[in-house]
């Protein structure tokens, strides 16, 4: 609606005076004033301030042109007027709505803006000091009427100020703002043309500059309503500590400011003007300190990055060396102070409630999602907002090493867990290796009395045995040889569990082996008139343990033995069979139940057929692992009443074989 | 220390073991059959009987209190007056690197308990019968 009054106003005739300044030309400002206290209703900016005193500058340029019209249609043209009042009015209440905005934005310490500002605002106040005032004062008007002609450049020179301030130095991105600073520029525009004109007596244009300053308006009252006003005055981010980005723009805008004083002089020598030397050389003047100025703060702020940097660096390198809690948040206490220089802040644990009142928490410590501590500092300090981000890095590095100091803590519990936990098992290995020891040496030591004395009485050396004496005491030493046996078992069991059980291979003469276990058996055999045949000719090499398989074979023998009745017979047979050998142990004994088959090599599990038979019932479990620690296996064949064969395979040479045979 | 012979009726045998019935049992089997027995009861008697005894053979228990068998065996072949001693060593123990290690350290022969009085008898005779 505003831009379509602009496009009517622009193009209604001049002579409708009454229906173009007054009834449009009003009902535009208001509307833009209306519009911006809509917008301030509507969006509730934090601090509407600035934008009530925007909409105040609005309404008495408002007013001043509603008199202004009515002087133009009564045909009168008094100066100063009333009207000249309320203009002038507006721009102090316009440049105190940008400087609130600047305030409110927390932008106050920005020198950098203040000083390009200042030097492009001397540059104009030159350019306006030499076409408007100087001409103003210099012209036959009462001091009255040059003092208020003088005005309006200066006024517009202060809002220009300001509002290069705030461009220069505020977060201006919002469509709002960029709408209020394009008005505020079209209503400078607007007033600079306007009074060059009516100075340099060419009144012409003023459909332009009419056109100009209401669009300037309009422009100003949408900035209101648009839904992004608030940001005007919203807190933004600290200053930015980085070294100033290369702004080509603001670059160029600096340098032609620069060269005003020159181009001044210069025209003004070319057209045979009179020189303004004093207020040239006092511009000129001004805006070198102020190129000092811009100069020194640009210095001082790469020096400040520079040692944060070295700061932060040090930091990070003194976080890797530090152990422990405590030392992490003394290492990052320090990096901090050395980042802002010296003072003003400080790392509080959360919940140790030892911050100082004053301060503001500037970066959270946060670990795994849970705020460990905070680092705070003194709001007031200058060197504080000036290293918020390398505050954060701070806070975010001492976090991170916090975090791995956890990790790091967690992981070492483990390990010494592991650890004593190793130890343990070691230790408990070594008890029962001696458990192992202890028991052997306890049970054989009785028994070696025990037997020994019985050989000395069996053979007579105490004295002569009549037949009965003779034969108890031979079953008193047929059990003690059992007794003996069984601890023989029990301990190699005993080792196989403790996966201890040492094989050592050579290359033996199976058939050899299997001879004397043989003979061995005879003797137990002879008792109960047994027979036992051995089949076992040829030299038979396999890669093997010894002293295993003639274990394996005795055990197998007096299986046989002690599970036949009396007259049958025991048969070992020993024979090639393709790569292998066949080891067969018959017997013509009770035989294995088929449904026991299956439990026969369980530990000390002993087949119900043999009842009457002694054992310790661990015999088939050390044959089974004897001939697969030699990759061997075991099957078994019955009959109850017929007999039972076992039938051990073993592969003649099992691993390392090769190696030794070459 | 000359290596002098020390001429005697009857050989010396040292046994030595903790265990008084099997000691009992080791002179007597071995008194029997000719010799003359002088006994130890823990590895440091054994060690100054056979410094002072000079006996022919040893037969040394492996398990022993204050000097174990395999310590004293390696103590006595050090020794240059009983480094040519003939010694048996007795072991309860089922490990057979035991029984390395018994001639690693330089016994000469070994037997395991429970073991038959006859065939103690048999081997101190093998060896002292070859000298």
């Amino acid at each position: 609606v505003g831009l379509l009054l602009c496009a009517v106003y622009a193009a209604v005739p001049t002579h409708f005076v009454v229906f173009r300044e007054l009834v449009l030309y009003t009902v535009t400002e208001v509307g833009a004033v209306l519009a911006i206290l809509i917008g301030v209703a509507v969006y509730r900016p934090a601090a509407p301030t600035a934008w009530l005193l925007i909409a105040a500058g609005l309404a008495f340029t408002s007013i001043g042109d509603l008199l202004f019209g009515v002087y133009e249609v009564i045909g009168r043209n008094p100066f100063p007027s009333p009207a000249d009042g309320f203009y002038l009015a507006a721009y102090p209440c316009l440049a105190a709505g940008v400087v609130v905005a600047i305030r409110c934005q927390g932008r106050a310490q920005d020198r950098r803006a203040l000083i390009d500002a200042a030097i492009i605002a001397v540059s104009a106040g030159l350019l306006a000091w030499a076409y408007i005032i100087q001409p103003a004062v210099s012209g036959d008007l009462t001091p009255f009427e040059a003092a208020v002609t003088s005005a309006y450049p200066i006024a517009d020179i202060v809002v220009l100020a300001v509002t290069l301030r705030f461009v220069m130095g505020s977060h201006w991105d919002a469509p709002a703002l960029r709408l209020l600073v394009l008005g505020l520029f079209l209503t400078f525009v607007g007033d600079f043309v306007y009074q060059g004109d009516v100075l340099g007596g060419a009144g012409g244009n003023t459909v332009f500059v009419n056109t100009t300053l209401l669009l300037g308006v309009v422009v100003m009252g949408l900035a209101g309503l648009h839904r992004s006003m608030a940001a005007l005055t919203a807190p933004t981010e600290g200053l930015s500590e980085r070294t100033e980005r290369p702004d080509s723009l603001r670059f160029v805008l600096l340098a032609g400011a620069c060269m005003v004083p020159p181009v001044v002089l210069a025209v003004q020598a070319i057209r045979g003007e009179r020189l303004f030397v004093p207020a040239v050389v006092t511009a000129t003047v001004v805006l070198i300190a102020l190129v000092g100025a811009r100069f020194a703060d640009i210095t001082t702020r790469a020096f400040r990055a520079a040692d944060r940097e070295a700061a932060l660096r040090q930091y990070a390198s003194a976080l890797l060396a530090a152990e422990g809690e405590e030392e992490l948040f003394a290492v990052a206490r320090r990096a901090a102070l050395a980042v802002v220089g010296g003072r003003g802040v400080d790392i509080v644990r959360a919940g140790s409630g030892t911050g100082r009142a004053g301060d503001v928490v500037v970066a959270p410590v946060e670990v795994r999602g849970e705020v460990m501590a905070e680092l705070v500092a003194d709001a007031d300090h200058a060197g504080v907002s000036r290293s918020r981000n390398s505050l954060a890095i701070v806070a975010t590095e001492l976090a991170l090493a916090l975090e791995r100091e956890g990790l790091l803590a967690t992981e070492r519990a483990a390990v010494l867990a592991l650890a004593e936990r190793n130890e343990r098992l070691a230790e408990l290995d070594r008890m029962k290796d001696q458990f192992v020891s202890t028991v052997s040496h306890e049970l054989r030591t009785p028994l070696t009395s025990m037997i020994g004395y019985l050989q000395i009485v069996l053979e007579g050396e105490a004295g002569e045995l009549n037949p009965e004496q003779k034969h108890f005491l031979e079953v008193v030493n047929r059990n003690s040889d059992r007794l003996n046996q069984l601890i023989d078992d029990i301990l190699f069991v005993a080792r196989i569990d403790a996966g201890k059980l040492s094989i050592e291979k050579e290359w033996v003469d199976l058939s050899k082996l299997a001879r004397e276990a043989g003979e061995s058996a005879r003797g137990a055999a002879r008792r109960t008139g047994l027979d036992v045949r051995v089949s076992a000719d040829d030299e038979l090499r396999v890669w093997a343990d010894p002293v295993r398989l003639g274990q394996l074979l005795d055990n197998l023998l007096s299986n046989a033995v002690k599970f036949t009745p009396e007259g049958g017979v025991v048969s070992l047979d020993v024979a090639p069979r393709g790569g292998d050998v066949r080891v067969e142990v018959s017997d013509t004994g009770v035989g294995i139940p088929k449904d026991e088959m299956t439990r026969l090599f369980e530990r000390f599990f002993r087949a119900s057929t043999g009842t009457a038979a002694r054992g310790t019932g661990l015999g088939l479990q050390i044959v089974k692992t004897i001939a697969e620690a030699h990759g061997g296996t075991v099957s078994v064949a019955s009959r109850v009443g017929q007999g039972t064969t076992f039938t051990i395979d073993l592969p003649m040479r099992s691993d390392g074989a090769e190696a030794a045979a070459r | 220390v000359t290596d002098q012979v020390i001429e005697r009726e009857r050989p010396v045998v040292l046994a030595a073991d903790d265990d008084e019935d099997i000691l009992a049992l080791i002179a007597f089997r071995l008194e029997r059959s000719g010799y003359t027995v002088i006994l130890a009861r823990d590895g440091e008697e054994a060690l100054a009987l056979a410094r002072d005894e000079r006996p022919d053979l040893a037969v040394l228990d492996v398990m022993m209190p204050k000097l174990d068998g395999f310590a004293l065996t390696r103590r006595l072949r050090t020794d240059e007056a009983t480094s040519r001693m003939p010694i048996i060593l007795l072991t309860a123990r089922a490990q057979d690197a035991d029984v390395q290690r018994g001639f690693d350290v330089g016994a000469d022969d070994y037997l395991r308990k429970p073991f038959n009085p006859q065939e103690l008898r048999a081997r101190v005779q093998a060896i002292l019968g070859r000298r």
